[in-house]
């Protein structure tokens, strides 16, 4: 497996809100998730996971809750509040749009 | 929007994260437990062992510690956290140096204070009467006379009258003043009023209790008489009935009808005006060519003060031509309020009580910034070790600063406390002529001091975290203080002392002057001289006969009463602020008057006894006697100034003069008299001369008596003045008591800057004392190697003390520069003191060599009492 690919600057936020989005999760499997579904390309260090959802949190886009885990453990679950929301709207649009561009550049034709 | 409803989230989670902090961080190390547990399994489930797994996800999250910390950095209310760990630090290292702590706050406070307290009071009692008017757009308009030292009330209603014209001015409004005699309560009294002109009231944005303003028509010549009252005199005199508006008062006199009361907290030109009434400026030509009267103009929009003043003078032509004999050589003026309403000697303490006070706040500054210097190179280890251990450049600048704070605020709350407890002081010892309503501290200057203050204190503050960055780890306490730094401190404490010293050269200065001027000797023998005048006489009503016969019955019945020595009429009486006497040109009997060298002289009026009363020294012939009556040959007797200015050569006895300001007559000199001293005492005796009352009659005369006993003496005056006179007001007061009375606001003044002075003399004394402690701890180990090879105790002594006198000679050369010029300000002020008068210098001098002893006392037995072996083991 090749080295997963640094996340580009400043789109952990963006990553965040949208897996915590889907359904209420705890850092540990907010971290599985998004390795699993970015096909293990997308891989957020743990060192860089922490202090990223505590600042989301702080910031009011998402917001946490102790629940009991399958395994009956305590765990603090993060979810999307409504300001979040539109935030993640907001963002992903600009993402499509920043990504589209970028493509666009990647295709052209080498003469 | 959007971020209001984010807060709605985020705030409760910073305020648990402040209240709860202990739950909060519980969750934070829950949190990351389980984390790194959920790690722990996956690695385990990857195949790892349990050691390994632990291994692999600590090294993940690459310490836990951090990670906790960015996270709480995440919070937004690490800086509260900060600021209360940096108060606590604070407290702590304030404690380790509590002297300097005190001192520093001390200087601070009363420098502020005293210096918002000045500032506060200049403002207040100088600004007052511009306040009432637009400073912006309102200017003085003035005729100066050329050479006049008081240009203020040289201009005339016939300038007025002729820059009503102007077509500068929006308004422009006339007010002189006026006194009058009614009688009040049995008693006549004189009361102070002011004439004004039709556009004074709006001009001066007049407002009424009750009833009206004056119509047009009251300002014409022959209108019924009409007064606006005082709103203080109205509630002292009249009970504050408003039914008195309608009534009619009698004033020398003439019936006044009562129009209307001013507003309460409503005075202009000052609190003595009593009452407004209004100028008739079609009244007889001979009012109109007497000076004192104000003059002040509202600019047209877009005129300027430049253009008014251009203006003015192009209509002074024409009134020279007019009025040949009042205005020759005049010059019209369009002056700002400040300078039209204040002479050069009022603006001359206005700036000399800012540049002490400021210069008071500047020591305090500079002594401050000594201290907090000092102490910052006892603490470079400290910063330099927190530095090596990776503490923040913010962080320490933050903790520096609120360091800073914990001196500031005890600081400012002294200051504020200074600035009241004088003001108060000050305001009970100064005589201002407008209602002092309110505090007398204004808050903008306190704010602004405060502002100096802090933001003197962090500059300075700082200083220990930035002579930390340029040091290198290696580098101990044991090294000495870096060159720049000593400089830095060094001159600081020189210029301090300069300033103090200049300071106390001119309160030591100022005290010297008042004192010459308490001790002035005005020529005669001013005790127990009693003088009188019955106001009436400056009244138009009154014949010259009836006058006449008033001050013969006077004379009379006092020179018989057994309370007087000897009686006289005299005008005016010298030395006592009046002026020298009437302003006249002379010739001898060979020159014409008409020469245009011929002197101008002054000449008093005296009634034979003036002279006995005051006993004024007569060097030759005669004084003015009974013999010199209407009817006999007039007679002139000169100061000895003037008899050696006229005849040099020549006896003067026997000799005649013609003086102009009585119709050119020939006087006979039958007498020489010692000069006299003069009002204005820069100059010295100035030529005068006197004339007899019988041959030169004149309506307003002041009645002198020597009295054998005070009390007696006041009573019988007043008995026979009343029996004289009953309709008249008679005031009188001792000649002493009217010499005592115009030195008061002097002593003020000079009270306020022995103040400053000593507050200066303080400070300096403290930078110096800081700065040589500092030298004597910084240079522990060559003291130690000193004594070591055999320097005595005495040396080490003798040698601090003399690194301590170096900075005080060095400062005390530039201080008595400093002085020498500040004096200068002073010098036209309070005068027959130069600025580099020994008995100025010497004193100052001295003072300061006994501060300087004081404050390099303790270092210098410190320095002599070191114990070597403490200092050795310190290596």
């Amino acid at each position: 497996m090749s080295k997963p690919s640094d996340l580009v600057q400043g789109t952990l936020d963006l990553l965040l809100l949208k897996v915590v989005a889907l359904e209420p999760l705890h850092a540990w499997a907010i971290a599985q998730r998004l390795k699993q579904i970015s096909g293990d390309v997308l891989q957020v260090s743990d060192g860089s996971l922490y202090p990223a959802l505590h600042k989301l949190e702080q910031a009011g886009w998402i917001s946490a809750e102790w629940k009991q885990t399958e395994s009956g453990r305590r765990a603090k679950y993060y979810a999307l509040t409504a300001p979040g929301r539109l935030e993640l709207n907001q963002e992903s649009l600009k993402w499509d749009r920043l990504s589209e561009a970028i493509t666009k550049v990647m295709r052209i034709e080498e003469a | 929007m959007l971020r209001l409803w984010r807060l709605l989230y985020a705030l409760p989670l910073r305020l648990r994260s402040l209240l709860r902090r202990d739950q909060v961080e519980q969750e934070l190390d829950e949190e990351l437990n389980f984390y790194l547990e959920e790690r722990i399994a996956h690695e385990i489930a990857q195949g790892q062992s349990p050691d390994e797994a632990r291994r692999i996800a600590r090294r993940a999250l690459g310490g836990i510690e951090q990670r906790k910390e960015e996270c709480r950095d995440s919070r937004g209310t690490q800086w509260i956290e900060n600021f209360a760990a940096d108060l606590r630090h604070g407290f702590r290292s304030w404690r380790k140096t509590p002297g300097i702590w005190a001192l520093a706050a001390l200087t601070l406070g009363l420098g502020i204070g005293a210096n918002a307290v000045v500032i506060s009071l200049v403002d207040k009692i100088w600004r007052r009467p511009i306040a009432i008017l637009n400073p912006e757009s309102d200017v003085v308009l003035q005729m100066r006379l050329p050479n006049q030292s008081n240009p203020r009330n040289n201009t005339t209603l016939d300038d007025f009258l002729a820059w009503r014209t102007a077509p500068a001015f929006d308004m422009l409004s006339a007010h002189k003043a006026v006194e009058h005699v009614i009688i009040s309560r049995g008693e006549p009294e004189r009361i102070l009023g002011q004439a004004v002109s039709p556009a004074f009231f709006a001009l001066v944005k007049a407002r009424l209790a009750v009833g009206r303003f004056p119509l047009e028509s009251e300002y014409q010549t022959g209108a019924p008489k009409v007064l606006v009252l005082s709103h203080d005199y109205w509630k002292n005199r009249f009970e504050a009935k408003p039914d008195v508006v309608g009534t009619t008062i009698r004033m020398d006199g003439e019936s006044y009808n009562v129009i209307g009361v001013a507003a309460d907290g409503f005075w202009f030109p000052s609190l003595n005006a009593k009452f407004w009434t209004p100028l008739i400026l079609s009244a007889t030509k001979t009012s109109h060519k007497e000076g004192g009267v104000q003059v002040i103009g509202r600019l047209k929009p877009g005129v300027t003060r430049q253009q008014a003043a251009a203006l003015l003078v192009s209509y002074s032509a024409e009134l020279e031509r007019r009025f040949p004999d009042t205005h020759t050589g005049v010059q019209a003026r369009a002056e700002t309020l400040f300078n039209g309403f204040y002479s050069d000697a009022d603006i001359q303490v206005i700036v000399l009580l800012y540049l002490i006070s400021g210069g008071v706040l500047l020591i305090s500054c500079a002594n401050v910034a000594n201290l907090l210097i000092v102490r910052g190179l006892s603490r470079r280890r400290e910063m330099a070790i927190r530095i090596a251990l990776g503490a923040a450049r913010s962080r320490i600048i933050a903790q520096s600063l609120t360091e800073g704070l914990l001196l500031a605020a005890p600081a400012l709350c002294l200051g504020i406390l200074a600035a009241e407890l004088s003001s108060r002081l000050l305001l009970s010892q100064v005589r201002v002529p407008f209602p002092m309503d309110g505090p007398v501290l204004d808050e903008r200057f306190l704010v602004v001091n405060l502002l100096i203050a802090l933001v003197s204190i962090f500059c300075f503050s700082l200083f220990p975290a930035w002579a930390a960055s340029g040091m290198k780890g290696d580098e101990g306490p044991r090294t000495t203080q870096g060159r720049t730094t000593q400089r830095t401190t060094k001159s600081l404490v020189v210029i301090q002392i300069a300033l103090a010293l200049a300071m106390v050269m001119t309160a030591i200065l100022g005290v010297r002057g008042v004192q010459i001027l308490l001790d002035i000797h005005p020529g005669y023998d001013r005790s127990q001289v009693l003088r009188a005048e019955f106001y009436s006489s400056r009244r138009a009503g009154l014949s010259n006969e009836a006058i006449q016969r008033t001050h013969d019955h006077l004379l009379k019945a006092t020179a018989a009463s057994e309370n007087f020595e000897s009686v006289g009429l005299i005008s005016p009486v010298p030395s006592t602020g009046a002026g020298d006497g009437t302003p006249t040109k002379i010739a001898k009997s060979t020159q014409t008057l008409e020469q245009k060298d011929s002197p101008s002289v002054h000449y008093v009026v005296a009634s034979p006894g003036a002279f006995d009363t005051l006993r004024i020294p007569i060097l030759r012939g005669r004084p003015i006697a009974s013999i010199d009556t209407a009817t006999s040959p007039r007679v002139a007797i000169l100061n000895q100034k003037l008899s050696e200015e006229l005849f040099a050569n020549s006896d003067p006895i026997g000799q005649t003069i013609r003086v102009q300001a009585l119709g050119g007559e020939a006087f006979e000199i039958v007498g020489i008299y010692a000069n006299l001293q003069s009002d204005s005492i820069v100059t010295g005796p100035k030529p005068q001369f006197f004339v007899a009352f019988e041959q030169a009659p004149r309506r307003v005369m002041q009645w002198i008596g020597r009295m054998k006993n005070e009390k007696a003496a006041v009573e019988a005056l007043r008995s026979i003045a009343r029996e004289i006179a009953p309709e008249a007001p008679l005031e009188m007061e001792t000649l002493s008591h009217n010499h005592a009375e115009g030195l008061k606001n002097s002593w003020a003044l000079i009270y306020l800057i022995g103040a400053f002075a000593v507050l200066a003399l303080f400070f300096g004394g403290c930078g110096l004392f800081a700065v040589v402690s500092q030298t004597v701890s910084q240079r522990m180990p060559e003291i130690g190697l000193r004594m070591a090879l055999g320097a005595s105790t005495g040396n080490i002594g003798r040698w601090v003390l003399a690194s301590g006198f170096r900075l005080l000679a060095v400062g005390a050369l530039l201080g008595i520069a400093g002085g020498v010029l500040l004096g200068s300000l002073l010098a036209t002020q309070l005068v027959k003191v130069a600025p580099y008068d020994w008995q100025v210098i010497l004193p100052s001098a001295l003072s300061f060599v006994a501060v300087g002893l004081l404050a390099c006392l303790a270092p210098a037995l410190r320095a002599a009492r070191t114990d070597i072996t403490r200092v050795i083991r310190q290596d």
